[in-house]
């Protein structure tokens, strides 16, 4: 079984270039089905690896990309524990996906190519999660990147969806700068980029004097800076909500379950290096805080059911950030873990609405469908229920252990921000949820959707076994005080063996635990009642004060880094280029390339004639100019 | 050492100097007078004659083919005065070398070049 | 009387041989129809069993009273020659019946090129080494001429042949002024173990070097012995221009690092070298600017290839060879990638003008992908293996020979990057491509994928070459 590990990567590859290749060839239904089972097989594979493999790194090196007498670059893959959560949850949900796609793309002409690159990103995602240094992690971080322009952009003639794939490709490659110099500086420092010499590496350097804490603050910051490009974390968050334009199954996968979350698994791969800097850890948990607790704001007053959808994504990886920067790396991949579920579903949920409704994302015009769409209102509610943190869906238990977390590394002030997010996306989510499937009568959504279009079958089936998942994974992080059976916390015991888990709780701690779980619960159950007060009987009047409109222009951080950034970035180089600059670049290649026809058109009148005789001529002219050398060398030789 | 080779380099100097003050001299001060007569192709006294009679374009080939052969049998000359020296060993480079012109008959025959009579 | 006969290490060589002397014969007697195809497939089949023996034979050592060297480096160059001939076959078969000049023995010609090449390459002895560039001069000129009922073609053929004769003469002057100078016909650097021969008051050694790298010079088309190239090429058969510009350079390289190895402490060569490297980027550069004829430019770009060549022959470590290697091989691949684009975009005229590229993009877009993409090698953009090759050339000769040297050589790679960048704007314009493409032919397709898929592979797994020589 682990000799065939490789194929988990090859098969998506080998799926995009069957479907690439032939998409004038393949009929759809194969295309489909080509695309599905590139992702199902390897699925299958992973799933056989993590039965049958008990205490497994498997770490195969496949050459040596490049080799200087002072750094070597090599392409190898790394399956451990860390990795093998990360895939399961990449070819698991995104297995789901493709299925669901099938049922989502049915009626498009170009379903082979969205297939193949879905399955590039897939792709390109395990190249990420299983490279074995930064090198391979970049090239698969770069490879999504385009994957998720190529898919926003997927309906390339709309402009709206073009103008957001560029955002969102130009949004990333800023993060991506940090990323590059962070690997220059590793490389520079320490000559590898090997996970396993640099987590062992750095720490010694450090103890030793070597280098300073500095250093390392640097380096982590400015990976941490990629991975808010990537992650959609503070400054760089703007491309995330613009990103809907792309397809549903795209924003569930690539913008709700798996490409987002690359930033979270970048730190927890190199954690040994974040936790020496205490610096580090703080930037990442205000940052955190801080894109959580804005972008749950926006997310209140939206109007676009994918982009509240969005905000709450911001805000749930900034949940995961937090934890992150109070070294909580069990926590963070166990919220990474159901998030990834019931993101997945609510987005998916999203899509089936808007499929039925004929593609309408407007809020307003929703309402009354509890009745009409009975399936998508109970998955919808349990999909919500998660992510409130309500009583024993998947959100509770991983953002008790989360807030948990908090308390315990730097006690109430952020274990408060934390909750008060915790109650803001309660609120939010209810609010879209009674935005949906209440607050007006059937009625009224009979008269403004006479017919529904038929939700096809994949879609519905893969909703009923998404959700099952979500209701089911939060059993794996069961806390202490409620594990009956002691099975213990499964998913923290299984990546103990790559992560550094906090210490194991006293039993005298547990009612503190307890108390702050009921706080935060009765919290979360307030913004649930709040949100049903509000809109379960009709549309609430918005006030036009000054805070709603802050929160509808969504901060005007698009419009500051529009005003504040990009004009006067392009006034600088307008301004400079009448100046100076213009001139400067616009002549120097002018003059550079007048200077070389002169020479190109002297030797070519007198050389380049065309007449054998001439040719000839020159060979000799050269030979005596060669000889004139040889005799001056000589001659002067002679005189030493 | 270099005074071994001074007298070349004077040599080559004196050469070079005497041909080029020669040339020199003859364009400097020559009369230049041209006249149908003198642009006329010089041939050793004879009179110049407007068009060559054309040779048969097989006469080239004929001497090509001469050529090619008689290098064989320049070859089988050193070969013959020392035959018992080389022996099977010599022998059979030999015959490898008369293989490979063999080949080369074959190929003019079946190229047709030695049907002389046809155009 | 010891004949010593080591076959085993001229076996490639012989197989290429044998298949020359069948190959002219079987085409006789095969009907036209028939042997429109299978002498081709036999010629590549000849080449591919020769190329199995390099790669599997690992041994090295000298046969013939040393007049054959065989190393595992120069196996690799004999490799790559091996490559370019089953590309030129490949790129040629439809070629030739298109322009109806579909003669069998231009595959045979081919054949003697690539033996006369392997056998320039393999030896550290000047009369063998004649002897293989004999054999490639004389059969280059026959293919350059194999359109004999066009003018062009044959003013190219003849221009090659005189020039070419002309510099051989100097080659063989050279030849025996070092003989006179030294009484060795030996140059290898086994032979003359470091700086035996760095005698530089041994004026005839000196004088001889000079014309003997000048003739050289000359087939590598380097400036100011470059002349003919823009003229030969132009009008040359493009398959055949594809084989001119890249078979011959590998070959001309080779000697000159075997040749200058054993002596490159030997100042008046060294400089005289460095002078044409220095030219030849220049003058390369300037003229490709200028000209409006696509096949000429590639012409000027392979004048400038030469002068970045010519830097680390004289700038080198031990393992210079590889990364002559590399770099000759993604210059290679790119040039024959290009051309084969360009026979396949130029099915009704010969030559094609940088302006008649226009509308290309929209009737062909893959040919304009593929092309832009050997430009990008030529021009050595990064993601590219012609980026490898440049970096590797930079990293070996920068530390010898200083700021200044590397300094030229980035400056010109710069410069260089102008026309390319200019070429592939002309493919993308918009207008109506005029000229007809080629649909039907396989094999040019062939060649062309193979072409990008093997510097894909050298770009993903560089150290290639330094396995194959066993640096590594």
């Amino acid at each position: 079984m682990v000799g065939w590990s490789f194929l988990i990567i090859l098969i998506p590859l080998a799926g995009f270039a069957i479907n690439i290749l032939g998409s004038r060839v393949i009929p759809k239904w194969l295309a489909m089905l080509v695309g599905v089972m590139a992702v199902i097989i390897p699925f299958t594979i992973a799933g056989g690896l993590f039965f049958g493999v008990g205490e497994f790194l498997i770490r195969e090196h496949w050459f040596n990309w490049l080799e200087t007498d002072s750094w070597l670059l090599e392409v190898a893959y790394r399956l451990d524990h860390l990795s093998m959560v990360m895939l399961l949850i990449i070819l698991g949900i995104g297995g789901l996906i493709h299925i669901y796609s099938v049922g989502y793309m049915r009626d498009r002409e170009d379903a082979g190519r969205f297939f193949s690159y879905m399955n590039l990103f897939i792709f390109f995602m395990l190249v990420l999660v299983l490279g074995d240094n930064l090198l391979v992690m970049f090239i698969g971080w770069e490879g999504v990147g385009l994957c998720s322009y190529l898919l926003i952009g997927f309906d390339y003639h709309r402009k709206a969806a073009a103008i957001a794939a560029t955002k969102a490709f130009v949004t990333n490659r800023i993060g991506d700068v940090g990323f590059l110099i962070a690997i220059f500086i590793l490389l520079n420092n320490f000559g590898t980029l090997s996970f396993t010499k640099l987590n062992q590496v750095i720490p010694n350097a450090l103890a030793s004097g070597e280098i300073g804490v500095g250093l390392v603050s640097l380096i982590c910051i400015l990976l941490f800076f990629a991975a808010t490009g990537k992650s959609a974390q503070f400054p760089l968050f703007t491309w995330l909500p613009d990103a809907m334009e792309g397809p549903t199954p795209v924003s569930a996968l690539i913008h709700a379950a798996t490409m987002v979350t690359s930033g979270i698994y970048l730190i927890v791969r190199l954690w040994p290096i974040f936790e020496l800097s205490e610096l580090a850890q703080s930037v990442i948990l205000y940052t955190g805080a801080f894109s959580a607790l804005v972008s749950a704001l926006i997310a209140t007053k939206q109007w676009d059911i994918k982009k509240v959808l969005a905000y709450s994504t911001i805000s749930q990886l900034g949940y995961m950030f937090m934890a992150l920067g109070a070294g909580g790396y069990g926590a963070a991949m166990f919220h990474l873990t159901t998030h990834a579920f019931f993101k997945a579903l609510l987005f998916l949920v999203a899509g089936s609405v808007i499929v039925q409704l004929h593609h309408q994302q407007d809020l307003r015009k929703m309402g009354g469908l509890k009745l009409r769409l009975p399936l998508a209102g109970l998955i919808f509610a349990i999909g919500a229920w998660s992510i409130s943190g309500l009583p024993f869906g998947a959100g509770f238990f991983s953002k008790d252990e989360l807030l948990w977390q908090l308390y315990l590394d730097r006690g109430w002030d952020v274990w408060l921000l934390a909750v008060l997010i915790a109650f803001l996306s309660a609120y939010y989510t209810y609010r879209l949820f009674y935005l949906i499937f209440y607050g007006q009568s059937a009625e009224h959504s009979q008269k403004s959707y006479p017919s529904l279009v038929a939700e096809p079958a994949a879609m519905k089936y893969v909703l009923i076994v998404l959700a099952a998942g979500t209701v089911l994974v939060g059993l794996l992080g069961v806390p202490h005080y409620l594990d009956i059976f002691h099975v213990g916390n499964l998913i923290n015991l299984y990546l103990a063996k790559v992560v550094v888990m906090p210490s194991q709780l006293g039993i005298d701690q547990s009612m503190t635990e307890i108390l702050l779980m009921s706080t935060s619960l009765a919290v979360a159950v307030g913004g649930f009642l709040l949100a049903r007060m509000r809109y379960r009987k009709s549309l609430p009047i918005e006030k036009d004060n000054g805070w709603n409109r802050l929160l509808v222009g969504k901060f005007f951080v698009d419009d500051i880094y529009q005003d504040y950034i990009a004009k006067p970035f392009s006034n600088l180089v307008k301004g400079l280029g009448i100046a100076y600059f213009e001139d400067f670049f616009h002549s120097a290649p002018k003059w550079g390339r007048r200077f070389f026809l002169k020479i190109g058109e002297s030797i070519g009148k007198t050389g380049q004639s065309g007449n054998m005789q001439d040719y000839a001529l020159a060979i000799g002219f050269s030979m005596m100019i060669g000889f004139a050398i040889v005799v001056i060398l000589f001659l002067t030789s002679w005189l030493y | 050492m270099v005074n071994n080779y001074f007298g070349y380099l004077v040599l080559v100097v004196v050469s070079l100097g005497m041909a080029s003050s020669f040339t020199l001299i003859a364009v400097l001060l020559g009369p230049k007078k041209r006249s149908a007569v003198k642009d006329l192709p010089f041939e050793t006294g004879m009179p110049y004659v407007p068009s060559a009679k054309s040779v048969n374009v097989k006469f080239y080939l004929v001497a090509m083919l001469f050529l090619i052969f008689d290098i064989e049998v320049a070859f089988l000359y050193p070969y013959a005065l020392k035959v018992k020296e080389y022996g099977w060993t010599g022998f059979i480079a030999v015959s490898a070398f008369l293989l490979v012109l063999g080949i080369g008959i074959v190929y003019e025959w079946r190229k047709k070049i030695l049907e002389w009579d046809k155009d | 009387m010891d004949i010593d006969f080591q076959l085993a290490i001229i076996l490639p060589e012989l197989v290429i041989a044998g298949g020359v002397i069948f190959l002219s014969v079987a085409g006789l007697f095969l009907r036209p129809n028939l042997r429109m195809w299978v002498i081709p497939l036999l010629s590549i089949a000849f080449m591919l069993v020769a190329g199995a023996v390099l790669i599997i034979d690992s041994t090295s050592g000298y046969g013939f009273h040393k007049l054959i060297v065989k190393r595992r480096e120069l196996d690799f160059f004999k490799l790559i020659i091996l490559l370019g001939g089953v590309l030129t076959t490949l790129i040629s078969t439809r070629y030739l019946q298109r322009r109806s000049i579909n003669y069998f023995e231009f595959y045979v010609m081919l054949l003697a090129a690539m033996l006369g090449a392997m056998i320039a390459v393999s030896t550290t002895h000047f009369l063998t080494l004649l002897v293989g560039i004999e054999i490639l001069a004389i059969t280059s000129y026959v293919m350059c001429a194999i359109r004999r009922y066009d003018r062009s073609s044959v003013e190219a053929a003849f221009k090659y042949f005189l020039l070419g004769s002309f510099s051989t003469a100097f080659i063989l002057f050279g030849i025996g002024f070092m003989y006179g100078g030294t009484g060795q016909l030996h140059f290898g650097v086994d032979i003359f173990p470091n700086g035996q021969l760095n005698n530089s008051e041994n004026l005839f050694l000196v004088i001889g070097g000079i014309m003997f790298l000048g003739g050289l010079a000359f087939k590598l088309a380097a400036a100011p012995f470059h002349f003919w190239a823009a003229d030969v090429y132009q009008g040359a058969p493009t398959a055949v221009m594809a084989f001119l510009i890249s078979v011959p350079k590998i070959v001309f390289l080779v000697i000159f690092y075997n040749f200058l190895d054993s002596h490159i402490k030997f100042a008046p060569w060294g400089v005289f070298v460095l002078i044409l490297a220095n030219i030849s980027m220049l003058v390369g550069n300037a003229m490709a600017f200028l000209q409006k004829d696509i096949k000429r430019l590639i012409a000027f770009s392979s004048v400038a290839h030469s002068g970045y060549l010519l830097l680390i022959v004289i700038f080198h470590r031990s393992e210079g060879m590889a990364v002559l290697g590399y770099y000759l091989l993604a210059y290679l691949l790119a040039s024959f990638g290009m051309l084969a684009i360009i026979i396949k975009i130029s099915a009704d005229k010969e030559n094609i003008l940088l302006g008649e590229l226009k509308g290309l993009f929209a009737s062909s877009p893959r040919s304009v992908f593929l092309l832009s993409f050997f430009i990008l090698s030529l021009a050595g953009i990064p993601l590219t293996a012609g980026f490898f090759g440049k970096l590797f050339l930079f990293y070996e000769i920068a530390p010898i020979g200083g700021f200044w040297i590397g300094g030229a050589m980035i400056i010109n790679s710069i410069i260089s990057v102008g026309y390319y960048i200019l070429l592939i704007g002309h493919l993308f314009k918009r207008g109506v491509f005029e000229h007809s493409v080629v649909a039907d032919s396989k094999n040019l397709e062939m060649a062309y994928w193979l072409a990008f898929l093997i510097s894909v592979g050298i770009l993903l797994w560089p150290q290639v070459v330094n396995t194959f020589m066993g640096f590594a």
